[in-house]
């Protein structure tokens, strides 16, 4: 079941920290006050396009989105406050 | 009640013990990092007492109980187990409170000073590589845990013994009959247990770091040729951290590290049962490679 807040665009929670790997096999998140970890098997890119559009995903990454929703990594956009990536 | 020290670069600890047979495989397995000669000057970093249970205890099927400072953290343990029991509680200790490193549970092994990672559960035969491997041209930094420099892919030798495991343990010796084996610890949770001193040549490299350049995931398997499978690195990072013992205390320096340590090496995992292929592929494909 796809989360309400996928009606909305979405962003990378403040604080939280991604790093994409050299190889191009995809990225990591990293929540520094929890010590959590998360991986998904795409580029930064692709991911970020996730988070403007994710009214548009399939419902394989629709999931993968929501577990990064539930895992506390991605919010919904703030414009207010949004700054530049 | 005895008090000696071990020096274990980059570590000094000071034990306290009444059991004979801890000093006896601590200086036999240690040799030169053994003293007895405690100086004041000397900076201890951890102070461990391995002694007899009290009671009736002592004398009845006696136990052997591990203490680092007052904490306790494992149960007593048969006294035949004891020095086996003092290795995994250095290995505890370090773990739990070490914060100057990115601490990984892995074997580490280095040839030109180019460290392999070797991280693994048990059952991997981990062990069992790391002593063929020790033996046989490459530099053992350590069997059980990489000591990762922050923000950097260097790793810090932390020379200790080998520590083999029921099938391995005859194996080991016919290999190597001329390397320091302690007493047998019978009937431990992992069965029956010995640890073979580190070679000469690698204590006495206890100080020079190296680069890692490649992280290898063992599996052994009795039934099979080498079979080698190149991973991505984010399937590496996630494997690494899995098996890091202080991420989640670091934190953001730990993820910078291990970020960097994934970046400049090369993933594989690997399903094997002939030492000598491994070796091979390890210096053709990580060492050797351009």
């Amino acid at each position: 079941m796809v989360d309400e807040t996928f009606s909305q665009e979405l962003e990378l929670k403040k604080g939280m920290r991604l790093h994409p790997f050299l190889d191009g096999s995809g990225i990591v998140l990293f929540d520094p006050t929890r010590t959590f970890v998360s991986s998904l098997n795409v580029s930064k890119e692709t991911f970020f396009g996730w988070l403007r559009s994710p009214d548009e995903l399939n419902d394989k990454n629709a999931e993968l989105l929501n577990t990064l929703i539930h895992q506390g990594f991605v919010v919904a956009l703030d414009h207010a406050q949004s700054e530049p990536l | 009640m005895k008090t000696f020290q071990l020096s274990i670069s980059p570590f000094v600890f000071q034990i306290e013990t009444d059991i004979p047979l801890v000093l006896e495989n601590a200086k036999l397995i240690y040799q030169s990092g053994y003293t007895e000669d405690i100086q004041e000057s000397t900076y201890v970093d951890y102070f461990l007492s391995i002694t007899f249970s009290n009671g009736l205890r002592r004398f009845f099927r006696p136990q052997a109980r591990f203490l680092c400072d007052d904490r306790e953290p494992f149960k007593p343990l048969h006294a035949n187990q004891a020095f086996a029991m003092l290795e995994w509680g250095m290995n505890w200790t370090v773990a739990a409170h070490e914060l100057d490193y990115a601490i990984v549970h892995s074997a580490v092994l280095a040839k030109d000073n180019k460290a392999i990672l070797f991280p693994a559960p048990p059952g991997s035969g981990k062990s069992t590589l790391t002593a063929h491997l020790s033996q046989n041209g490459w530099r053992l930094l350590s069997d059980e845990m990489a000591l990762i420099q922050p923000k950097t892919n260097r790793v810090r030798p932390f020379v200790r013994p080998v520590c083999l495991k029921n099938s391995s343990i005859e194996l080991a010796k016919a290999w190597f009959p001329d390397a320091t084996y302690s007493s047998i610890a019978r009937h431990t949770h992992k069965g029956d247990v010995i640890h073979m001193a580190a070679p000469s040549e690698a204590s006495a490299a206890c100080d020079e770091e190296a680069e890692i350049v490649g992280i290898v995931y063992p599996n052994y398997k009795a039934d099979t040729t080498l079979d080698i499978y190149p991973m991505n690195m984010t399937e590496s990072f996630m494997q690494l951290v899995s098996n890091s013992f202080n991420f989640t205390v670091v934190g953001n320096e730990s993820f910078d590290t291990i970020t960097q340590v994934i970046e400049q090496s090369k993933h594989f995992e690997i399903f094997y049962n002939d030492l000598n292929e491994v070796s091979a592929f390890l210096d053709e494909e990580i060492i050797h490679a351009n």
